[in-house]
């Protein structure tokens, strides 16, 4: 879709104008509830025991570029280096995409002065390493079984390599906490880690870390957009099955035309 | 540490030895193993070629071969650019090699190519071209620019000849010269002929996909949208299709060891289970004072 | 919608845009420290707008409209700035090995070797590029395919090797959860192979029987309980990322993205 369909255009707006409202209503004091996610409150044991060992905290954001999920995923973990600095930790951050570093360089160093730790701060700590998916996975790999970090951080967008740097990390004891968009990494992760957080929780953390009124209402519009997107599908589902393809039509014609087109042609089984 | 304890925690060289003799052994002594069962995203693959090829119409189009993957993903993706070919050159169907993600995509699937086509009797420029790499970051426009004038947007061809002036290109101007699309990835590169190729056209393009078994599970809803009209999964995708193909190669070679490595690890995770659970109940009959 | 400029106006262009971006960055540099956070704010607002009126703007018949020309050059914006960072990137890493080797830091053998592979693929790529010839070629292939290609090869394949190790060690039915995963995890990978199919192509390929053949449940699996919860997530996902490019867009936070909220 190049540009906006009609439908796109009402359900955008609306939903963006439901989550706006409810971050300005959370803003304005409302109080909010969030539910305990196990994965983010074993982040201040994963620290803690970090520093207890006497060994750095290893933490990175996949390969992606500079986008929502790479920018949420460094928000993620800047609170996770706030916690380290508070304990006076090390938190090393290989990254894979140049334009990220110096965002993400920025991010640590200020998560060290807000924790009032900017003497402990190295910008060598976050490194590049390489455009490459496995010159990436090698390096981390080399930096995990050099400086045996007592706890990993892995959050943002992955692909094969996740396996690549969570085994390692499992394979030298040290307790590790991921979290990605990435659907078909999840089970990868699951298998190799200690706690992983799943899906739009991966948006829910900075929230449930910080506390803070804007991410909280954030978090509220985001589950009354669901709720409504929820409504939609089942509606949809009762009026296909009732007979009323309209429904289906109205957002989506040109397939429908592609898939019949299909079934006309000759030779065609599927 | 007990006998069941110790087949908990058998050790990671030993598991990874067993691994390369799984792998291994029945590629080099080509093991007996059943024919793989075609399933249903292959079937409408082969299918949906086989459509374009009966097309009086559409069997004049090009189909683009989207190669985005590098020599990672080999196994499965180069299996399936050679199995695919296969069947494209035996219907005598013209296509363009093209690539966004990795420049080596380009270069493998040429090889292949080249590898096959005097079985076929296929020529390079006549029957076939290879439009080259572009990098990822000019993909979206390149592709969207393609939809007004293929020529335009690609410009030359690997050995550097203008597209006008290369024979199979003739009469191929835009989105509505081409047959089909066939995408060769193991990475997140569908969405772009998805989202900015697919339905351009006067009549919607159809998209077959070559996924890596990992990727596989995520296009299944692509399917049942009609945005896609096939999908072969990894390397036992193509064993499937060379079924259907009646010429059994690698893949089918290739589907005995990953039949084996699957059989490995349904065998540790049985054996890791078995002793957990022998190993427990030893411990609680064992105790003293324990409550049963 | 520009044309690439030919001649001795490159250079023109070139000096004019350095001297353009170097008044830019001096004005920045002279604004007031309060007036740098809305600063910030109004031109991503302006920059994610630009954006979101393309998309949403109703198109005429060729499917653009009045800011749709805009769109390739802001893309091609974005890609230069990518090049720059590449540089950094480049910079980042040669100072971090620089340094280990100057400081004979434990294991400064691998900066030694990193230097030697980052020159070697760079001058061997450049002379294959512009003094083509047989020899140079071979050294670049030697590089590229006998080098390069393998070890992609080799770091993809090492996964089947942690996959192993990760289900043998994390597949074990602790839970009722644990043990679901585990069944469906069972059936998906005995319908995935051809030695698994065996196992029930006694079965009916036809009628009621064969929807009990392991393949047609690994599909079953895979089509009516993976796809939908995979969709349900990415519905999640889709909102999350919303949420949050609404939040960063509108600059909700107050701050820098990551910052305290003031």
């Amino acid at each position: 879709m190049e540009h906006a369909t009609w439908p796109a255009r009402i359900v955008l707006i609306v939903f963006s104008a439901i989550i706006v409202a409810a971050v300005l209503s959370a803003q304005r004091g409302r109080k909010l509830f969030i539910r305990r996610i196990p994965g983010l409150t074993a982040i201040d044991e994963a620290v803690g025991r970090a520093t207890e060992m006497g060994r750095p905290i290893l933490s990175s954001v996949g390969l992606g570029g500079i986008d929502i999920i790479t920018l949420q995923a460094l928000a993620i973990i800047s609170s996770v280096a706030q916690t380290a600095a508070r304990y006076g930790n090390r938190v090393l951050l290989p990254i894979a995409d140049p334009v990220v570093l110096p965002v993400a360089e920025d991010a640590l160093r200020e998560a060290y002065t807000a924790a009032g730790r900017s003497d402990i701060f190295h910008a060598e700590d976050v490194s590049f390493l390489s455009e490459r998916q496995f010159a990436y996975a090698a390096g981390v790999a080399g930096i995990i079984n050099r400086e045996k970090p007592a706890s990993l951080f892995l959050f943002g967008t992955f692909f094969a390599e996740s396996l690549i740097i969570a085994e390692n990390g499992n394979r030298i004891g040290a307790i590790q906490v991921a979290g990605t968009p990435s659907t078909t990494q999840i089970p990868f992760f699951i298998a190799s880690c200690d706690y992983v957080i799943i899906g739009d929780e991966f948006y829910a953390a900075t929230a449930y870390l910080t506390r803070q009124p804007t991410l909280l209402g954030s978090l509220v519009g985001q589950d009354i957009v669901k709720g409504i997107l929820l409504a939609l599908v089942v509606l949809g589902v009762l009026l296909l099955s009732f007979g009323q393809p309209a429904v289906f039509n109205f957002f989506e014609d040109k397939n429908l035309a592609l898939m019949q087109y299909f079934r006309k042609m000759p030779g065609t089984g599927g | 540490m007990g006998f069941f304890d110790r087949l908990q925690n058998i050790d990671r060289r030993v598991l990874y030895l067993l691994l390369i003799l799984a792998v291994g052994l029945p590629l080099i002594f080509s093991a007996p193993v059943p024919a793989p069962a075609v399933l249903p995203p292959t079937r409408s693959f082969y299918d949906t070629v086989e459509a374009l090829a009966n097309d009086p119409v559409r069997r004049n189009k090009l189909v683009i071969l989207s190669a985005n993957f590098s020599s990672s993903t080999a196994a499965e993706s180069l299996t399936q650019t050679d199995t695919v070919m296969r069947h494209l050159m035996r219907r005598k169907l013209k296509f363009a090699i093209f690539d966004f993600v990795d420049p080596q995509g380009r270069e493998l699937a040429q090889q292949t190519a080249e590898k096959l086509q005097n079985q076929y009797g296929y020529v390079y420029g006549r029957d076939y071209v290879n439009w080259g790499y572009r990098p990822v970051g000019a993909a979206v426009p390149t592709v969207k620019a393609m939809v007004r004038d293929i020529p335009a947007a690609i410009g030359r061809d690997i050995t550097n000849t203008p597209l006008t002036e290369i024979p199979v290109m003739e009469g191929v101007k835009g989105v509505n010269d081409i047959a089909a699309v066939i995408e060769v990835t193991g990475s997140a590169s569908l969405p772009v002929w998805i989202g900015y190729f697919q339905r351009t056209g006067r009549e919607p393009v159809p998209t077959l996909f070559c996924t890596t078994a990992v990727q596989g599970p995520e296009a299944f809803p692509l399917l049942k949208s009609g945005q896609l009209q096939g999908m072969l999964v990894g390397l036992q995708g193509a064993a499937e299709y060379e079924v259907l193909l009646k010429e059994p190669g690698f893949a089918t070679r290739g589907s005995a060891s990953l039949s084996y490595a699957h059989f490995l690890i349904l065998a540790l995770i049985i054996l890791g289970n078995v002793s957990m659970l022998l190993s427990r109940s030893r411990s609680s009959g064992s105790g003293t004072g324990g409550t049963r | 919608m520009f044309r690439p400029v030919q001649g001795p106006a490159v250079w023109g262009y070139i000096i004019g845009a350095l001297v353009a971006s170097g008044v830019i960055f001096f004005l920045l540099t002279l604004i007031p420290g309060r007036f740098r956070k809305p600063l910030i704010a109004l031109i991503t607002f302006l920059a994610g707008l630009f954006y979101a009126l393309e998309f949403f703007w109703p198109t005429g018949r060729d499917d653009t409209n009045f800011l749709t020309p805009f769109i390739d050059p802001a893309g091609q914006m974005a890609q230069v700035l990518q090049a720059f960072a590449l540089g950094l990137g480049v910079y980042s890493l040669v100072s971090v090995h620089l340094r280990s080797i100057a400081r004979q830091r434990s294991g400064w053998g691998f900066s030694v070797v990193l230097f030697a592979a980052l020159f070697a693929i760079a001058i061997s790529g450049l002379l294959n590029a512009y003094r083509p010839n047989r020899y140079n070629q071979n050294v670049f292939n030697f590089f590229f395919v006998g080098g390069l290609q393998a070890l992609d090869s080799t770091m993809f394949s090492i996964i089947a090797f942690y996959i192993v190790s990760a289900a043998y060690r994390a597949f074990r039915i602790r839970s009722v959860e644990a043990t679901i995963l585990l069944s469906s995890a069972f059936i998906v990978m005995l319908g995935q192979v051809a030695l698994g199919q065996a196992l029930t192509n006694w079965l009916p390929a036809e009628g009621f029987g064969a929807n009990l053949r392991v393949e047609n449940i690994r599909t079953w699996i895979l089509t009516r309980v993976n796809s939908p919860a995979v969709l349900a997530v990415d519905f999640g996902l889709g909102m999350g990322a919303l949420a949050t490019a609404l939040r960063l867009w509108l600059s909700l936070e107050r701050g820098s993205y990551f910052d305290r909220e003031l």
